[in-house]
C-alpha cells in the first residue's frame, strides 16, 4: 500500500542540488516535498503537498495514489522532473530561471518528441532546462547539447519529456 | 432497510412488444431496451429518441478558465480552424461544430487550456456548486472531467478528495488533474463504499459508475452491449455506492448523483430508494436553468415526488448525451 513520508536529508538534497542547476532555490520547486512510496517499487514519486492537504490525509487512510502538486520521482539518488514543475517554474524564465526558447516550428518537433535544431532556436542553453515556446508556455524539459557533423558544431535540444507525452501515454 | 425485491421484480422485468422489437431491429437495439424506452417516452417519442441517437454529437469542451481566459482560448482554436460555439446553458462550455482535427491533439489542450467534455456532464458540477475552502469528495472521480471542473471552479483551493477503484482510470485521472495545472487534492485508490468514516464532506458527488446508454451517440456499441441484466447489476452497484457515500456528507451537506443514463433505473429508482430509507436525506432544488424534469414513474412504479425536482438531459430535447442528475441535502 502507497504511503507518504517526509524525504531523507539526502533525497532533500538531490531537490537542492537540482534546483541549484537551474539558478533557483529549493522552494521554488517545492515548499512542503515528499515522497509517496510504494513497496517494491524500483523509484517513487515526489509531490508537493498543500498544508491542507497534508492534515486531510490524517483521515482519508492508507491508499493515497496521489496528493498535491507532482515534481517528479526519485530513482537511484537522481531526480527527474515532472511536466507540471515545467509548468510552474515556467512562470519563473527570465526571472531567475535560466530557459530554452523555441519558436513556433521547434514548438511542433519539440511535442512530437523530436530534436529541435538551431534554426528553431530562440534561446540556448546546455544540459537539462525548462523549455518554452515563445508566448512563454512550458513544453516540458529538454536537454541543450552541441553535436558536431562534417566538422561543423551545431546547438540542439533533445526532448528530454514533452507535453505530447499527455497524449502518447498520460491518458 | 426497506426491502426493494418486489420493485425490483417489476423494473428489471425483461420483455419486448411487437412495436419494440420492430423498431430494435430498425435501429440495431436489443428489444428489451427499447421496450424500457417505450415504458418511459411512449412509442412516439421513444423513436424520437432512437432517431436522435442516430446523430453524431458535435465534439465539445469545457474552457479551463483557471489556466486561461475564455475568450483568448476561443481566439487561438478559432484561428485553427475550429468553428466554435458557446453551449447556452453551461459557463464555459463550446461545441467544436467544425473540427479541422481532434481536440484532444492541440497545444491548446496540451497546455491543459481545456478538457473535453460532453454538454451535459459539464452541467453535474454546475449543481454541486462547490465553494472555494470547502472539502469535496468526488466518489466515482476517475477519469477527472469532474474532479478538474470542481478544482476549475474553487480556483484549486477546495479540498478535493478524488476516488477511484480502477488503478487504470486513476491514471488519467492524475494525468488530467497535473496538465490542467491543480495541486490541491489528494487522489485515492479505493471502493467508496469502503471508505474510512473520517471522510466527511462539505459536498460529495457520486457520478456512478453506469452502463454508458446515455453516450449511445458517441459510441454505438452501446446499443446492444449491456441488457436489462446487466442494467439490474449495474443499478445495484450505484445504489451500494450512494448510500454509501451519504455517510461521509456532513449534516447540512450537499450530495450529487449523477449518471450517464437514459433510463430510470440508473436515476430516478436510486433516488427513490434513498430518499425512502433515509429520512434525513432530500431532494433539493437543483439550482440549474436546463434540463427536463425527472421521469415521474417506471412500469408501475410511483417514484417519490420529490425525485420529480432531479433533471435528466435528453438527446432528442436537448441535443446532448443522456444524463441523469440530483441534488440532495443531508440534515
Amino acid at each position: 500500500m502507497a504511503a507518504l513520508r517526509n524525504l531523507t536529508r539526502r533525497e532533500y538534497r538531490l531537490l537542492e542540488a537540482f534546483a541549484s542547476s537551474l539558478g533557483v532555490s529549493v522552494r521554488a520547486i517545492a515548499l512542503n516535498p515528499m515522497a509517496l512510496v510504494v513497496p517494491g517499487a524500483r523509484y517513487f514519486d515526489v509531490f508537493d503537498v498543500p498544508l491542507k492537504i497534508l492534515q486531510s490525509l490524517g483521515v482519508v487512510g492508507g491508499s493515497v495514489y496521489a496528493a498535491g502538486f507532482y515534481i517528479g520521482y526519485i530513482e537511484e539518488f537522481s531526480f527527474t522532473p515532472s511536466l507540471a514543475l515545467s509548468q510552474r517554474l515556467s512562470r519563473l524564465c527570465g526571472h531567475g530561471v535560466d530557459c530554452i526558447v523555441v519558436d513556433s516550428e521547434g514548438e511542433r518537433f519539440f511535442l512530437y518528441g523530436r530534436r529541435v535544431h538551431e534554426d528553431h532556436l530562440v534561446k540556448w542553453l546546455p544540459g537539462l532546462r525548462p523549455v518554452v515556446n515563445e508566448a512563454g508556455e512550458a513544453l516540458g524539459w529538454g536537454s541543450g547539447a552541441v553535436v558536431e557533423s562534417r566538422g561543423i558544431s551545431f546547438k540542439i535540444v533533445e526532448p528530454v519529456k514533452d507535453l505530447g507525452w499527455y497524449l502518447r501515454r498520460g491518458g | 432497510m426497506a426491502s426493494w425485491s418486489s420493485v425490483d421484480s417489476v423494473v428489471f422485468r425483461v420483455r419486448a412488444s411487437p412495436e419494440a422489437a420492430r423498431l430494435a431491429e430498425k435501429y440495431g437495439y436489443r428489444p428489451e431496451n427499447v421496450e424500457r424506452y417505450i415504458d418511459v417516452l411512449g412509442p412516439l417519442e421513444a423513436r424520437e429518441l432512437l432517431e436522435a441517437n442516430e446523430e453524431p454529437m458535435a465534439q465539445s469542451f469545457r474552457c479551463n478558465s483557471y489556466r486561461i481566459e475564455c475568450g483568448h482560448l476561443r481566439e487561438r482554436l478559432e484561428g485553427k480552424g475550429f468553428v466554435l460555439e458557446e453551449i447556452p446553458f453551461t459557463g464555459y462550455g463550446y461545441y467544436a461544430t467544425e473540427a479541422p482535427f481532434s481536440l484532444g491533439s492541440t497545444h491548446e489542450y496540451l497546455q491543459g487550456y481545456y478538457y473535453v467534455q460532453g454538454p451535459a456532464s459539464m452541467v453535474v458540477v454546475e449543481m454541486l456548486d462547490p465553494a472555494p475552502g470547502e472539502t469535496i469528495l468526488d466518489a466515482a472521480a476517475a477519469p477527472g472531467g469532474k474532479a478538474t471542473q470542481i478544482q476549475q471552479f474553487t480556483r484549486d483551493s477546495s479540498i478535493l478528495i478524488a476516488v477511484d477503484r480502477s488503478r487504470k482510470r486513476l491514471r488519467a485521472l492524475r494525468s488530467h488533474m497535473q496538465r490542467m495545472g491543480f495541486s490541491n487534492y489528494v487522489i485515492l485508490l479505493a471502493d467508496s463504499r469502503k471508505l474510512p468514516p473520517g471522510i466527511v464532506a462539505d459536498r460529495v458527488l457520486l457520478d456512478a459508475p453506469s452502463t454508458g446508454e446515455g453516450v449511445i451517440r458517441r459510441d454505438p456499441s452501446r446499443k446492444h452491449s449491456r441488457g436489462v441484466e446487466d442494467l439490474a447489476e449495474v443499478h445495484r452497484l450505484q445504489y451500494e455506492l450512494a448510500r454509501a457515500v451519504v455517510r461521509h456528507v456532513r449534516r447540512g451537506g450537499v450530495l450529487v448523483y449523477a449518471s450517464c443514463s437514459l433510463g430510470p433505473e440508473e436515476g430516478e429508482l436510486v433516488i427513490h430508494k434513498l430518499v425512502t430509507e433515509n429520512d434525513n436525506v432530500r431532494v433539493e432544488d437543483p439550482g440549474v436553468q436546463a434540463g427536463s424534469p425527472a421521469i415521474p414513474g417506471f412500469r408501475g412504479v410511483e417514484f417519490d415526488r420529490s425525485v420529480r425536482r432531479c433533471v435528466r438531459f435528453w438527446p432528442h430535447i436537448q441535443g446532448t448525451e443522456g444524463f441523469f442528475m440530483c441534488k440532495l441535502s443531508v440534515v
